[in-house]
Order: C-alpha cells, then structure tokens, then sequence
C-alpha cells in the first residue's frame, strides 16, 4: 500500500482525465459510475475522453467539465484506406495528443482495459493512474487492484457477479478516498433519472405519438451488438403481437440503426399478417438521432433488448428493462442496472457460447427463449405489483399455458443490494432451474465475495446468494473434490507467503544486490526456485480443477505487477501476493463448507398430538 | 470495454492501427527524450 500523499491544495478542483474509448454502452456505464463520484466528491473536475463515434451520449451530461473527442475516422481513416502512411499518420496523433500530455492531471482513469489505451495513458503526466498502463519497457501494467481483477478474472472468462458500473465506481471512489479523503454526504442523491441527459429535441419530435402520456409504449430494440446476439425478428413480432392483443392500452415502438432495418420489414410484415393495428405499432429504426432515441426510451414503459446500449441508456433513464440475452454474453457484468429489470436467457451455455462463436450455426441458445417466455416472464414483471411476487412464476406461466416455455430457460430480476449485505446490482433468480446450478454458475458469487474481500477490505457473510435447492448431488461431489485441491492450494500459498518472507528478510540487509557472498548467493538461489517451483504448483492445482483458475490467474497477474527493482522489494511485494491468495483460497473454503452444510440433511423435530 | 469481443472487422482494424501508433509514438518520444513524457505516475500506484 502507497501511503497516501496529502494533496497540495486541498479544495482546489481534482482534475481528472478518464479515458472511455470502448462503445457507446461502455460510454453509458461509465457516464453512471462518474455521476456516482461527482456527487461524493463535488470538486471532481471531469475531463473525459471518448471516440468521437460514441461521443452523443457524454456531450449531453451538463456536469462533465470537459469532453475530448478521438477523431478515430479522421485520425486512421486515411491509413486503413492506404492514402495515408502510418508514419504521418504519428505525426497528426502526437499534434492531438499534445495537449492532453501538456496538461497536469491529477487523476487519469484508463477505463478502456485496451492495448492501446494503455499506451495512451503511458504518455500522460499524472499524479495517480488507475486502469492499464505502461512501464517504462512498455510492457503492460494494471495500475490498481480492480484492474488486475479485471485482468485477471473478467478478461480471462473467470466467472463472477460484480456488475462492471459497481467495479468502476467502486475503483473511481476506493482511489479518490486514498488520495483525496472521505466523500462529502450526497444525501442519497439519484444517480439514474429521466433528467440523466440534457436533450435537443427539434420540434418535429415534440409531435411524435410517442409523447401522449395517455399511451403505453414498448420500446423494442431489433438489432444488438453481434449477430449471435441478436434474437430472431420473427419472436420480436410474436411478442409484439402478444403484448398487443392482450393489452389494448399499449403499443409498441421498434428501435435500431440503419443495419435493422431489414429485420424491420420483417417484423411489420408478420404484425400485418397477424392483424396488428397499424396506429398501435411505430418504427424508428434508422431515424433517430441520440436526443430523439434517449427521449423515447425515457418515455417507454418497459425496453426489450439483446445485449446493446440501449440496455444501459434505459437503466439510466429509469426505464425498466427485459434483457432477452441470447450469445455469448455475461449478463451479470454487463446487463441492466437498478432495480427491478428482468433477464431471459438460455440455462446453460450452448456450444457457440462456451467458445465465445461469432459463428451463428453454433448458438443454439437463442432458440432456446422463446416469444411465450418472454411475453409471460414481461407479464408477470408488469403486474408485480398486483401480486407482489408471491405467485411463483412457474405457476404464472402454467396459468398462461405456456409452462413449455420454461424448458431451457432461466429468468432473473434485478435487484441493487443494501451496502451492508455487499451493496451494488446482482440477479435473483426468478426462476431456478429444476436440475441445480453447475459449478462454474457456484463459482460466480465466491469470486464477487473474493474480490470484495481484496479490494473493499470487508465482506458480507459468506453464502448469502446461496439457496438450499440450487445445490444438486452433482455439485456437491464436485465441492468436495475442489476442497481436497483448494486445502493443497492454501498451504501452497502459505508456504509461498513464508518463503517470499524468508526472501525479504535475507535481502533487506544486503549492501546490494550484486555484492555478496556466494552462500548468500546460493541461498537466494534456492529461494528463488522454491518461488518458482510453488508458482508451477499453482497452476497445475487450477489445471487439474479450473474452478481454482482464478487464483492462477491472479497469481499471473499478480506476480507480474509487483513493484520495486531490488530484491527486497520483490521479496515484500511477493509475500503480500501469496497473503492475498491464500485470503482468496481461505474464502472459497468457507463457501464449500458453507455449500455442503446446506446440503445436510436437518433434523426436523417430530411433535405428537394425542 | 475490452471484456467483450469488438464487433466488426473496422473496429479490430481501428483498434489495432491506433496500438500501433499510440506505440511508435511512445517509442518515439522516449527516444528523443520529449519533455512533458510520463511514463508512469509520480506516485507508483500500488496494490489499493
């Protein structure tokens, strides 16, 4: 840990350059988790760098000081068209960068967790960093704990249920309360809202059905991010058609860009065929600018989309959302935030998403939800309110007569949690699967519970998204198999804490660490390859059982950020890794225990009546 | 964010080009010792 230098000034604005380059969802999620900061720390002065493509959404917030654009096109158009060398292209970068390297920055957020953002924020001057950067061989380097969790468990696939606004925020803030001190009280101020955006509607828009507030509207997003993503426009129509026979108060609005409008067509022709009336139905795919596409989100009732930004744009609106999540897609990093959204999404991965496929052949998994399932979990997410949730969901759906629809099907409903029980969004399922949950699905909160455990410095007590009938003999043989793996992987990291230790402590009293003598020098040696040889050790334990990858991965990505050039420093640094492994181990050990204690049978106590 | 895989062909192909030019411009000002370069922050960050 740094200890903290006071700031010089202290009052004076926090300048604050983040760095957004990903998509307009990633721009959206970040544009939560800095409102989230700008009112705990109200002298945050915001400078934030986006694509220039993604830009509609940042220039709408009044309380970003700043918005820096990166004018990609302009910039790498003229190279990948070839008219352009590479070597000229450097030269206009190094005349737009220039004034961000001029500047003092006293806090760069790198939130892209790219390549080539990291580069970008090697070149700036600052007083902190957190995200990727670069050292001085150039070589990649997390800055802070949260980004080496996102190195070394969200990139590499490693399950786990922390919502990735929650990570920022939660980075942004743990980095300004070192540096900066304990936030002012925002007095439970709002972060989401219809106002989240300063909107410039023409007055053309101002006529649209859309703004009688007599009307309900649906607002259906046709297209998502990748093909494999994108639910078959057929369904959408069949949901529609449901949605509108049934409720003659609604309508329904279809959103996309210009690539939708092909499943459009498709998708009026079907409601024509059914018999839809034409007044009840609107399409805006391809006419809307940001303002208008923002302004009838905000004015929907509910939003049904794949994994896209509009998903993100509604949770900030305070639009309801039912995320129909087909493809690969790790809903609960990345799905709607706040209360109250519902996901739909195949059981199980199918083999297209185990191997993250962009090849369409192999999902089966969008085959899997079907209209009725979504129509029936909407339905029952829209009269909550009537049956408060105590009608199970299987017995809405009976009721519907579409139980065939929950076969292969899993449903979720959004919920942020109290700060005392964790804090942050997580999915409660709505629905359990009949047959249990696997041990990747088991791994997702001990992960999240970990990485609160390393970086927010407390945890809520272990087990609490755990229920009794998730757990299935399957996974109970598989705990206890991981058990026997995960107490071997716990004394490896004690060993290596204690090893890593003996290391400091032989180092810290050497003039240098070339100069010794050579039983120093063969001790050291010795050290050393016992380090070497408990690192092997690790990731063979996570090879012969993945669900201990996570701590390979650390391990990896640990190691490989330690600071510090003499051994010493190594050696401390080292035994401060292998402590936080052997943290993580001990708190995965827990859930086991926790997990098969449920398991147990209980006792019941028999009381005989004469 | 880089969790997910980039969309298109042009995304990869812009991605990929601005990495190498945010890197030949790094190398570059290293080399001529630029003023104003900072390669890492003043305050190594550390493990929070």
């Amino acid at each position: 840990m740094i200890v903290p230098k006071p700031h010089p000034t202290d009052g004076a604005p926090i300048r604050c350059l983040v760095i957004q380059l990903a998509r307009l969802g990633d721009t959206i999620q970040t544009l939560m988790a800095l409102k989230a900061a700008k009112q705990l720390y109200p002298r945050l002065e915001i400078h934030l760098l986006v694509r220039e493509t993604f830009a509609a959404a940042a220039a709408r917030v009044p309380w970003i000081d700043e918005l820096i654009t990166l004018p990609t096109k302009e910039l790498l158009g003229p190279v990948i068209s070839g008219t352009k060398s590479e070597t000229d292209a450097i030269k206009d970068l190094a005349r737009w960068v220039a004034p961000l390297v001029g500047k003092r920055w006293d806090l760069v957020a790198n939130w892209s967790f790219s390549e080539a953002s990291s580069y970008l924020t090697a070149l700036l001057p600052a007083h902190h960093k957190i995200g990727f950067t670069r050292r001085d061989d150039f070589s990649l380097v997390s800055a802070d704990g949260w980004s080496q969790y996102i190195h070394g468990v969200v990139q590499a696939n490693v399950p786990q249920n922390i919502h990735l606004t929650d990570i920022l925020t939660t980075q942004l803030l743990t980095e300004l309360q070192i540096h900066y001190g304990s936030p002012a009280d925002a007095q439970d101020a709002q972060v989401t809202g219809k106002n989240f955006f300063t909107l410039d509607l023409n007055e053309d828009s101002a006529e649209w059905p859309i703004q009688d507030s007599s009307r309900k509207w649906i607002g259906i997003q046709l297209g998502a991010g990748q093909s494999v993503k994108t639910w078959d426009p057929a369904k959408w129509a069949k949901t529609a058609t449901y949605i509108l026979n049934s409720h003659p108060d609604h309508h329904v609005v279809f959103l996309g860009g210009t690539n939708d409008l092909g499943r459009a067509k498709e998708v009026q022709l079907i409601l024509q065929e059914n018999d839809i009336d034409p007044r009840r139905v609107l399409s805006l795919v391809g006419e809307t600018d940001f303002s208008l596409w923002a302004s009838v989100v905000g004015r929907c009732q509910w939003i049904f989309a794949g994994d896209t930004s509009v998903i993100h744009l509604a949770s900030v609106l305070g639009t309801r959302v039912l995320n129909v999540s087909v493809g690969p897609v790790r809903w609960s990093e990345t799905g709607p935030y706040g209360n109250g959204h519902y996901v739909v999404s195949a059981s199980r991965d199918c083999t297209g998403c185990a191997s993250k496929s962009v090849d369409l052949a192999e999902h089966s998994c969008s085959e899997q939800v079907s209209a009725e399932a979504v129509f029936g979990t909407w339905l029952y997410a829209n009269q909550e309110w009537t049956h408060q949730r105590k009608l199970p969901l299987a017995q809405h759906f009976a009721q519907l007569g579409f139980v065939d629809a929950l076969a292969g099907i899993q449903i979720f409903r959004s919920r942020i949690r109290e700060s005392d029980d964790g804090g942050g969004v997580i999915y409660e399922p709505a629905l359990r699967i009949s047959e249990g949950i696997t041990p990747r699905e088991w791994l997702s909160p001990v992960v999240g519970h970990i990485a609160r455990a390393w970086y927010c410095g407390w945890t809520p007590s272990v087990g609490q998204e755990l229920n009794r009938a998730a757990i299935n003999p399957s996974l109970i043989q598989s705990l206890r198999l991981l058990d026997e793996a995960a107490s071997v992987l716990e004394r490896v990291c004690g060993e290596g804490h204690r090893t890593a230790l003996e290391l400091l402590e032989k180092t810290a009293t050497l003039r240098s660490d070339r100069l010794m003598d050579l039983g120093q020098k063969n001790k050291l040696k010795a050290l050393g390859k016992k380090l070497a040889d408990l690192d092997g050790l690790v990731d063979r334990l996570a090879k012969a059982d993945p669900t201990l990858e996570v701590f390979s991965n650390m391990s990896r990505v640990l190691m490989h950020n330690l600071n510090g050039n003499q051994l010493s420093e190594l050696g401390r640094e080292s035994a401060e890794v292998y402590r936080q492994l052997q943290l993580g181990v001990q708190l995965m050990r827990d859930w086991i225990q926790h997990t098969l204690g449920l398991a147990r049978p209980v006792a019941i106590e028999r009381t005989f009546q004469n | 964010m880089s969790t997910d895989t980039l969309n298109t062909q042009e995304e990869k192909d812009v991605t990929e080009i601005l990495k190498r030019l945010l890197k030949a411009l790094i190398t570059e000002q290293v080399d001529q010792k630029l003023p104003g370069l900072a390669l890492e922050s003043e305050e190594k960050a550390g493990h929070a």
